[in-house]
């Protein structure tokens, strides 16, 4: 029941299929990524190259002044490997007027405004190359709520949340993304030192396993503990699938008519495409 | 059944435009026509792609849709199975599939088992089918079988019971749960319980064509299964419809 492994054969072939069909259905040809030098976007970038052909794929790098150089220098890696368009925006001028009225703002909230500063430039270059953004988030981190709202999360068009972080791993050296990237510790970078690893407090390999017995298998916590699963660990899991629903759904909205947005109102995303 | 040559148009129909679809079907019947071709199976709900949700209202038909014509007067050429949102009297909407022939609509199957489970939400749209029915056709006598319809064994008998010797069974399913094997989860479930129904009178219940099965085995003869049919061109869009038609390998009926 507990087997992770991907065909990577035909997921490449389906998310390939995906990405052209979904950004054509849109009316578009082209697609915008924000290259963060980690294995999400750099697996979202060589996914979008063969399904639309690396002239249609912009990169964008988007580096703060505290930024891990590592990361502007395997996002480039990624580049090069694929010949996509690629650019560079430092958002640190921003970021930090911002904060010049705020410089009391921890690590969370300053981290949330870079990921959001970086949305509204992925957006803005969506509106000036026609393209649509492409989703980085996998499953994991979705279902943890291991992003910012409206931040990194945002996007048109996520091929790869579906895909649990371990199995983005094994895609990702099946496409030949190079090993550095797919090997080295994950980082949401929006500090010094920072780990996704030792800020959620476990490691990829075991939240995957449980949340792949939780949510795919629809185990109940109680089966996981008896199968063996550290009951403290589930638990914590548990409480973070369900604390972050919010994130993972529109806003709710007060009804007061008779049909409403998203309740009664029920329309195809790609309605008229 | 005589030999005939039976075709699946593989296509991604755009999801709630049915005039655009028309010409979609207008292309593949052309195409089939072309090739000698003497039955085309379009996907479930082929004339407005599947995933239709609010639209469905909209999209409806009636039998006697002045919409159908094209299809009717091509029907002359290739026979087909058409999938489409029946609007019946009373409003009731079904998921249905039509079969043409020679001009005219011989058949409409309207989907009895409607499912409401995973990415599924039918029940809520669509209004349920009451019968399963063979009926007559040039190439022999069939049933229409929609998607979940064959999941349920009991359709699959009494549609044989009623003689038929073919079941035609179109259907808008994405491939899913995949892990390491190929193909699909849910592709390799459908290859089961199709043979399942195959052998039921195959070599293995001594069901063949020379052996001494009882002469009113309720079951068409041994299926042909043809993995093509649903994995020749995996497009990636959920509106992909797939049918494939399961065929009796025979060329006339069980003995």
């Amino acid at each position: 029941m507990l087997d992770l492994r991907l065909n990577c054969d035909t997921a490449r072939r389906v998310l390939t299929g995906f990405i052209d069909n979904e950004v054509r259905k849109a009316g578009f040809e082209r697609v915008v990524v924000g290259l963060s030098g980690g294995v999400d976007s750099s697996l979202s970038a060589f996914l979008a190259a063969e399904a639309l052909g690396p002239g249609n794929v912009w990169g964008i790098l988007m580096p703060y002044r505290t930024s891990n150089p590592e990361s502007a220098a395997h996002a480039k890696l990624v580049v090069e490997a694929l010949g996509i368009h690629s650019l560079t925006v430092d958002i640190t001028p921003m970021v930090d007027a911002y904060f010049a009225t705020f410089p009391d703002a921890d690590q969370v909230r300053r981290g949330n405004k870079m990921a959001r500063e970086r949305m509204t430039i992925l957006f803005d270059h969506s509106a000036r190359l026609g393209g649509l953004v492409l989703g980085t988030s996998n499953k994991t981190e979705l279902l943890l709520g291991y992003g910012t709202l409206y931040g990194d999360m945002a996007s048109a068009v996520n091929p790869i949340g579906d895909l649990y972080k371990t199995q983005v791993r094994q895609l990702a050296r099946h496409l030949k993304v190079p090993t550095v990237i797919v090997e080295k510790q994950p980082s949401a970078d929006l500090w010094a030192g920072q780990t996704d690893e030792a800020e959620l407090g476990f490691t990829y390999e075991e939240v995957d396993r449980v949340l792949y017995l939780l949510v795919d298998q629809r185990y109940e916590v109680a089966d996981l503990i008896a199968e063996g699963f550290d009951e403290r660990f589930v638990r914590a899991v548990y409480h973070k699938v369900q604390a972050s629903q919010y994130k993972r759904r529109l806003p709710v909205i007060a009804k007061v008519s008779s049909r409403t947005i998203d309740r009664d109102f029920r329309y195809p995303r790609d309605w008229g495409r | 059944m005589r030999r005939s040559r039976v075709a699946v148009a593989q296509m991604a129909p755009i999801l709630g435009d049915v005039e655009k679809n028309l010409a979609l079907h207008e292309k593949a019947a052309r195409e089939a026509i072309s090739q000698s071709v003497n039955l085309l199976v379009f996907p479930e709900l082929s004339l407005t792609g599947y995933f239709l949700k609010d639209q469905v209202t909209s999209v409806a038909l009636m039998e006697q849709a002045p919409a159908l014509d094209v299809l009717r007067n091509l029907s002359h050429r290739v026979a087909m199975v058409v999938g489409f949102v029946e609007e019946a009297p009373g409003h009731r909407f079904h998921n249905a599939a039509a079969y043409l022939e020679g001009g005219e609509i011989r058949h409409i199957h309207r989907k009895v088992y409607l499912p409401t489970y995973g990415i599924f939400d039918e029940q809520r749209y669509l209004a349920a089918g009451a019968s399963i029915q063979a009926f007559d056709t040039a190439l022999g006598r069939m049933a229409i079988l929609i998607c979940e319809d064959l999941w349920h064994p009991a359709t699959a008998g009494i549609a044989a019971w009623d003689g038929a010797e073919i079941i035609l069974c179109p259907s808008a399913s994405p491939g899913r749960g995949l892990g390491q094997a190929e193909p699909f989860q849910n592709a390799s479930t459908w290859e089961r319980v199709i043979r399942a129904y195959g052998e039921r009178t195959g070599p293995a219940s001594g069901g063949g064509r020379r052996s001494s099965a009882p002469r009113d085995r309720p079951w068409p003869r041994q299926a042909t299964w043809r993995k093509s049919f649903w994995w020749s061109r995996w497009r990636g869009a959920p509106c992909v419809g797939r049918g494939w038609p399961i065929r009796s390998s025979g060329t006339s009926g069980w003995n």
